[in-house]
């Protein structure tokens, strides 16, 4: 018989996660992973005014609220089916792009790095776990200096997005129509030269670190790996240059490649607290309600699935459809992936910031139809990102969101898929039973953000659905 | 705010007013009586307040009282909502103040209440009916209806 | 002849006490000079998006207040740790004197099961739990950023989590540092008046006055329109923004000076209006926060 191990919390994530895995013979053999959050955003938003949307939403996470300032946006603009002029666009994706910094820097030092270096001596970084550190002394010292030195490099890429934005996290300066700053050359070359700061660290330090961990830590190259299919709403998607576009919408699925499909998103509820008269919906319908003593269910995270299919999003799967990483899928992978994502999206930035010109912004005063459907879809720092809202006499009728980390921290769904997580925990061989350190690494590898991936929609009022097309 | 309301209250601010001067008068602490000089004095305000607001029920709204007798029903009212930068009208026991340029007023909005309304209700719930914090804003007319 | 022994019981004494003594003393050495308060930072039912903030600080930075000002004992971001062994550590502070830091909500729905923060020995801890049992027994309880003070976003209509600010959910004395996130300054000065002078002069909500005394809209840089009746018609315009809906004057914070992220930009000089995150009200009482 199996033993089981617990690990909760899993720290250096975002949000509250627990896995629990049951292991045979020093391998796991079962996996569930258990978003451990509710707050109900959903709820929330149901008779808001639908232009308070965007800084609400962003209220959904500390660590990716641009993502969601974005994805918010960018579904008001569906419904009032207006488009921002070029230079605005450019200098929302340069705001958005300045996330991805902060994100990655943060996630590789601050989050991943204290699984395979021994921090310096500053409590609680260095009371560790479990004892697996392989570097040797000078190499451990020179990647401890660095996770220091990551503090102030993440630090400024928030600097670059508070210039454009006002603030960060939860900035301002992204909105329907735009942005709202008025680009003058102070501005620009501050943030050209921050960006030039970043874009030094990561090429001189970052990227050797990553290298050198996947030098003595090689073993995972042949763990973590899930299902191989690997989805991507498309990012920076919109310009015909070479070097400031990145990937368009597309999903490949046991190894074919398809165009992608938002029609094909469904969420199933089977393992999670919620109760409904279905158990897979579309986002466009509303209809559950929490149980948190409901048998067998044991996250809230719901399980979206792309035609029935789990599906891995993020960094790595980014870099893999667009072609600029093809090593192979598991841990290391995708820690490395992230790291050469960060250097990619910089120089994207660069690309932009030469082509942004110093005008005013082309704001102006929006009205919402009376009813309307919209949706914002798009590729952020964790992966894939949507939002889809209904409107009715100008309120939020109904507003669903599925996170990245929806995406990848499933459950198991009703026809016994595992999540993305559960599968490339599935099969690991655990070398000491005592201290499961490979669990950690592989969760961590994720990038997992729980307080994104809970919520849940309830349209109380009326047990019938009634779909407007 | 009917008559009768009206002489509850001042009724009640002048026994407030007795108290007090009682205990300041029989008091020796200094600070216990600073305390009482307060509230006194406070009192003393509302009762000014009320005794002007009780000339303006009774005069019938007479020219030299209001600068601007226009009356406003429940509809006119509400197109005074504060939206697209417009004025900002609001109701409390019967007279219509203007709240565009108060500052708690942005946007026309306060604290998720909408302008364009009649808000007694809610001014008695929050500010405990404390007409006094209505005084220094522009009065633009009456609510009949 | 016999061999002296090279375990003479007297001789060995003689070697092993010195080292000891030595030994022991390095340690009290070391345990005077580290006589930093202990901190927990906990995060509860929020966005976590407090200690982002608190990432994002500069002068001090996070290291300094992590090495030189208090010994962080408990972070669900930062520590090295995982799973009994890090919450262990938690455990173990509650018997020291430390400050107590939360941000976030407290969910109660459900015997607060909506917000889970690790297993325990078996058991389940929610922070509903483990707010308790840091509150009773810590030195000082800070509430940081709007959802610990206030109740805030996971409070927010209709507060499906049943979520509780921090204040009313503990029976004791609570300093509030409210903003959405909470400025990283506004946190660290008020640790560092803690650690340093005591408790800082706070106002009838318990917010230190040094950040909240004053109103935006006195220290507004955009006043002189609003005083004046010049006002914005959209965002991105450079006048006063009163009528797009403005809550500088009913928010009570130092942004207008401080301003955020290296002190280079705040929402206002963004030309956005300022929609009261850190306001007792926010978001449900600060809505709607644009209005054309």
């Amino acid at each position: 018989m199996g033993s089981k191990i617990t690990i909760n919390p899993i720290t250096r994530i975002s949000g509250f996660l627990e896995i629990q895995v049951e292991i045979e013979r020093n391998k796991i053999i079962d996996a569930k992973s258990s978003g451990m959050l509710f707050r109900g955003f959903e709820k929330m938003l149901r008779g808001r005014l639908p232009l308070d949307a965007t800084y609400f939403t962003e209220r959904i996470c500390g660590i990716c609220s641009t993502a969601h300032s974005m994805a918010s946006t960018l579904a008001l603009e569906d419904i009032l089916e207006i488009h921002p002029n070029e230079n605005d666009k450019m200098i929302r994706d340069f705001m958005h792009g300045c996330e991805f910094l902060q994100n990655h820097l943060r996630h590789f030092y601050q989050y991943t790095l204290p699984d395979f270096v021994r921090g310096p001596k500053v409590k609680p970084l260095y009371i560790v776990t479990y004892d697996d550190y392989r570097l040797p002394r000078e190499l451990n010292m020179k990647l401890a200096g660095h996770y220091l030195e990551s503090f102030e490099y993440s630090r400024l890429a928030h600097e670059m997005l508070a210039v454009l934005g006002g603030k960060a996290p939860h900035n301002h300066g992204i909105f329907v129509g735009g942005v709202t700053v008025n680009l003058d050359a102070a501005k620009w070359i501050k943030i050209k030269s921050i960006l030039a700061a970043i874009e030094e660290f990561v090429t001189s330090r970052m990227i050797p670190d990553v290298n050198l961990i996947a030098e003595y830590y090689p073993d995972y190259f042949n763990n973590g790996v899930g299902y191989k299919n690997l989805m991507s709403y498309g990012l920076f998607d919109s310009y015909g240059e070479k070097d400031l576009f990145y990937l368009a919408p597309q999903v490949v699925i046991n190894g074919k490649w398809q165009g992608f499909n938002p029609e094909k998103i469904t969420e199933n509820i089977h393992r999670a607290w919620y109760e409904a008269w279905k158990e897979e919906q579309r986002p466009t319908e509303p209809t559950v309600e929490e149980n948190v003593y409901k048998e067998e269910a044991y996250s809230w995270v719901k399980a979206p699935r792309y035609e029935g299919y789990p599906m891995e999003v993020g960094p790595l799967a980014r870099m893999w459809l667009s072609g600029n990483y093809r090593r192979g899928i598991s841990t290391m992978d995708r820690t490395i992936a992230r790291v050469l994502e960060v250097k990619k999206i910089i120089e994207i930035m660069e690309g932009l910031v030469e082509r942004v010109q110093l005008e005013p912004t082309g704001q102006g005063r929006y009205e919402f139809p009376t009813q309307a459907r919209g949706r914002g879809l798009i590729d952020t720092t964790r992966g894939a990102l949507g939002h889809w809202l209904a409107t009715e006499k100008q309120e939020i009728r109904n507003y669903e969101i599925i996170t990245p980390t929806a995406w990848n921290l499933s459950p198991e769904d009703s026809r016994g898929l595992k999540g993305v997580i559960e599968k490339a925990l599935i099969g690991t061989t655990i070398a000491d039973l005592k201290k499961p350190v490979e669990i950690g690494r592989i969760v961590r590898s994720f990038d997992p953000c729980v307080s994104c991936a809970t919520h849940v929609l309830s349209d109380r009022y009326s047990p019938l659905q009634i779909r407007i097309v | 705010m009917r008559i009768s309301q009206y002489h509850k209250e001042i009724l009640l601010i002048n026994h407030n007013i007795q108290c007090f001067q009682q205990i300041i008068a029989s008091t020796t602490d200094p600070d216990q009586r600073m305390f009482y000089q307060n509230l006194l004095d406070s009192e003393i305000r509302r009762l000014n307040y009320w005794q002007w607001y009780y000339q303006l029920a009774n005069k019938g709204y007479g020219d030299e009282v209001i600068p601007n007798q226009r009356e406003f029903t429940l509809e006119e009212l509400a197109q005074y909502d504060g939206s697209g930068g417009g004025l900002a009208y609001v109701a409390v026991n019967g007279i219509v103040y203007d709240v565009s340029l108060e500052s708690t007023w942005g946007g026309g909005t306060h604290f998720s209440l909408y302008s364009g309304k009649d808000l007694t209700a809610q001014f008695d719930g929050c500010h405990s009916g404390k007409v006094e914090i209505l005084r220094n804003l522009p009065i633009v007319g009456v609510l009949i209806g | 002849m016999k061999r002296v022994s090279s375990h003479c019981p007297v001789l060995d004494s003689k070697k092993n006490t010195a080292r000891k003594l030595i030994h022991f003393a390095i340690e009290e050495i070391k345990s005077t000079l580290e006589n930093k308060m202990n901190l927990i930072w906990l995060e509860a039912t929020g966005c976590s998006g407090n200690i982002i903030s608190l990432l994002n600080a500069e002068n001090p930075d996070v290291i300094f207040l992590l090495q030189e000002m208090v010994t962080l004992k408990y972070n669900n971001s930062l520590m090295a740790a995982e799973g009994e062994v890090a919450f262990q550590q938690f455990i173990d502070t509650l018997e020291t004197e430390f400050i107590l830091v939360v941000e976030g909500a407290v969910a109660t729905k459900d015997e607060g099961l909506y917000n889970v923060l690790a297993r325990y020995q078996g058991k389940l801890i929610t922070a509903m739990e483990a707010v308790k049992m840091a509150g009773e027994k810590a030195k000082y309880v800070l509430a940081v950023g709007t959802c610990a003070s206030f109740g805030g976003p996971s409070a927010a209509k209709p507060n499906p989590s049943q979520s509780l600010s921090v204040p009313q959910f503990l029976n004791r004395k609570v300093i509030r540092v409210p903003g959405c996130p909470s400025h990283p300054d506004w946190a660290i000065g008020t640790i560092a008046n803690l650690i340093a002078f005591g408790e800082p002069e706070l106002d009838a909500q318990n917010r230190p006055i040094i950040f909240y005394g004053i109103t935006i809209h006195d220290r507004c840089p955009r006043r002189s329109y609003f005083d004046k009746g010049i006002f914005a018609t959209k965002l991105g315009d450079p006048e006063c923004m009163f009528k797009l809906g403005c809550r500088g004057p009913v928010t009570r914070t130092d942004c207008p000076v401080r301003q955020w992220n290296g002190y280079v930009n705040w929402p206002i000089e963004d030309n956005t209006p300022c929609i009261g995150c850190a306001g007792e009200r926010f978001p449900d009482g600060m809505e709607p926060f644009v209005r054309y």
